[in-house]
């Protein structure tokens, strides 16, 4: 009986809440249509080779915010996110949750780890879409959680990783136009002529240079080297005609690590992309590891972000190389 | 008598001198092949270059380090045991590590707090905090305060604490790699800044440790014993008490949580110096920072590319140690 009012209030709650986001929503003329319009039936076949059948096009459909985002840019509003939503000092989300409108998606989780199953529940969800990294697991959906969420409405898989950002926008596009979204229209070509003369800039920045970069997430007891062959900005970067230096011995894996005294033997670097998700905080911590201080990237102060986790859109990624072409070209060749 | 005197003598000779041994090997040993020729011309006073920077900033930098920190758990961990009276006795059991590395955690999670001075404070307080905690469970009915209560209140609240730990570390995906490092212990490029703030506490710790090895034998005779000895057992725990909080508290501020060093060398050290804490606490500094050197790097050069963590293989090569020492039953009374 309690607990059942206990549910009542909240259902009474969260409606009136989602009320109040619809009011605060607004009209924006700038954003993407919403996608009631759309019926059915929904099919997919997911990265973890499920079958998702629906017989009606899911319109409420919860996913991981880089997910959420990728979606948003390519047409489709989701309506609940979780993932990385906290937003900082100065109120700012991460680039990972792209343009992702927080007034009109309810949130069920802002970091990893976190998943309000109630308030999900309460949502009364279709869909749930995230990233798959091992081809087992939903990758922000926590483990213990994951029987009860997934009874809640059926789990879709998108791939984690892919061979080239392309791919992986394609990917996303696809999946918004399955959802409903208008895949064809005006916003979403002009957004893919930006990317791709984002990538001719990049390409030609390169030429021009002959730059060598590396990425790589640096930590305070190991160095962490990204094998480009492994990173779907890598291989796209490397199509564009950008030197982008590979590990010695790759062994498969995004991120090959290394000890601290290795450091010298990526002097050839002349930039150095670093994952914005972590440098920030670590970068006076580094400032004092010798081996990255005398690294002639970092003297010369050619470090630049990497975008790690962002949300695969044309929008997304037309900025990201944008800016990088930017820096290549401020860039000056060390060695 | 006097064989066995130059005995325990030859025994502390023989631990400097493997002390300086393992000291050499960590200057020369690592990831990337220098020869020893080139390391001593590295150490030289204005070298600069790669060579300069390995030898120099990275590898002399976690040797002292691990000197220091491994002198600091040493000594706590013998006087732990000794004040407990109890041969499981370790600062890591006790909760202390566990306390300081709580503290800091939270500092770091919760209020931002990155810099080495107010972590080091922070580590203190949880340290201390977590050893008045460890005591009042141990102590909490009529009875007083027994080792097999202390050991069980400690490890205890250790459990809490680390699974806290760990929630923290997991929660914030920017902070996850600066987190991690209070979830296992290094002296990877943890830098002098920090270990200058620690050390004063370190060698005050050191000093208050020396100075109450004959109290502790006294107390080894057990409370009623002692105060007949005229001893004041309780101000005695309590000096012994702030030298273990404030021992381990810089050394995890330094080099975070490192288990097992505390636990196992003592127990060395008694098979070799018998139970005399005057001989058993600094041989105790002299083996541990030997112990810890030496497992930063094994660490180094186990792996196939990355290195393992000195707090990882503290309890790769201190757990079978221990085991075996327990399992031999001649596990000298603390």
């Amino acid at each position: 009986m309690n607990s059942r009012l206990t549910r009542l209030a909240g259902a009474a709650l969260a409606v009136t809440v989602s009320l109040a986001l619809t009011a605060c929503g607004g009209d924006d003329s700038a954003e993407p249509a919403a996608s009631a319009t759309a019926s059915g039936p929904f099919e997919y076949k997911d990265a973890l080779g499920k079958d998702i059948k629906l017989d009606q096009t899911p319109t409420t459909v919860v996913a991981q915010s880089s997910v959420a985002a990728a979606l948003w840019d390519a047409g489709f509003q989701v309506k609940g996110a979780y993932g990385e939503l906290k937003p900082d000092a100065a109120g700012k989300l991460s680039y990972q949750a792209g343009s992702l409108d927080l007034s009109k998606v309810t949130v069920v989780g802002s970091t990893y780890g976190e998943f309000d199953t109630e308030k999900y529940a309460l949502m009364n969800p279709q869909l749930l879409v995230d990233y798959t990294f091992d081809n087992k697991a939903l990758w922000y959906v926590p483990a213990a959680q994951s029987e009860k969420i997934l009874s809640l409405a059926p789990g879709l898989a998108v791939p984690g990783n892919y061979k080239t950002t392309d791919e992986a926008i394609s990917t996303m596009v696809d999946l918004a136009g399955k959802l409903g979204a208008d895949t064809k229209g005006a916003a979403l070509t002009t957004a893919k002529t930006d990317y791709e003369s984002a990538l001719t800039a990049v390409g030609e920045a390169a030429k021009t240079s002959g730059l060598k970069v590396a990425i790589m997430s640096p930590g305070t007891d190991s160095l962490y080297v990204a094998d480009p062959a492994q990173l779907p900005e890598g291989n796209t970067l490397k199509n564009a005609g950008l030197d982008v230096i590979s590990p010695p011995n790759p062994k498969n894996e995004v991120f090959a690590q290394f000890s601290w005294e290795k450091a010298v033997d990526f002097k050839d670097a002349d930039v150095i992309l670093v994952d914005a998700r972590t440098y920030d905080a670590s970068k006076a911590d580094l400032a004092k590891v010798p081996t990255w201080a005398n690294l002639p990237a970092v003297k010369a102060g050619q470090v630049y972000p990497w975008y790690a986790a962002a949300p695969y859109s044309y929008q997304s990624y037309a900025k990201i190389y944008n800016e990088l072409a930017g820096e290549l070209k401020s860039a000056k060749k060390l060695s | 008598m006097r064989p066995r005197t130059i005995g325990r003598l030859g025994v502390f000779v023989v631990t400097v001198a493997l002390l300086g041994v393992v000291v050499v090997l960590s200057l020369m040993v690592g990831r990337q092949a220098i020869s020893p020729g080139e390391v001593i011309r590295a150490l030289l006073p204005g070298a600069t270059g790669d060579n300069a920077d390995i030898v120099r900033g990275l590898r002399l930098e976690r040797t002292v380090i691990g000197l220091v920190a491994g002198l600091a758990l040493g000594a706590a961990g013998a006087l732990m045991q000794a004040l407990t009276r109890n041969p499981l006795a370790d600062p890591g059991l006790l909760g202390v590590n566990a306390g300081a590395a709580a503290a800091v955690v939270t500092g770091f999670a919760f209020f931002g707090v990155a810099d080495g001075f107010a972590q080091t404070g922070l580590g203190l307080a949880g340290a201390a905090v977590a050893s008045v905690v460890v005591y009042l469970l141990g102590s909490g009915s009529r009875e007083a305060a027994t080792p097999a209560r202390l050991a069980l209140a400690g490890t205890a609240l250790t459990a809490v604490l680390f699974s806290y730990i760990n929630a923290v570390a997991m929660k914030d995906q920017a902070s996850f790699d600066e987190m991690r490092f209070w979830v296992v212990g290094s002296v990877v490029n943890r830098g002098y800044d920090r270990l200058l703030i620690a050390l004063p506490l370190i060698v005050v710790g050191v000093l208050l440790a020396l100075a109450m090895t004959p109290a502790l034998n006294a107390l080894s005779l057990g409370d009623d014993s002692a105060h007949a000895l005229g001893l004041g057992v309780g101000r005695a725990r309590i000096a012994v008490a702030v030298a273990i909080t404030l021992l381990c508290g810089a050394a995890t501020a330094v080099a975070g949580p490192i288990v097992f060093v505390g636990l196992t060398v003592p127990h060395v050290a008694r098979r070799l110096v018998g139970a005399d804490q005057r001989k058993v606490v600094p041989l105790s500094m002299l083996l541990a920072a030997g112990f810890l050197v030496f497992c930063d790097t094994l660490g180094r050069v186990v792996s196939g590319g990355a290195e393992i963590q000195a707090g990882i293989v503290t309890a790769v090569l201190g757990a079978p140690v221990f085991i075996a020492l327990v399992r031999r039953r001649t596990l000298v009374a603390a």
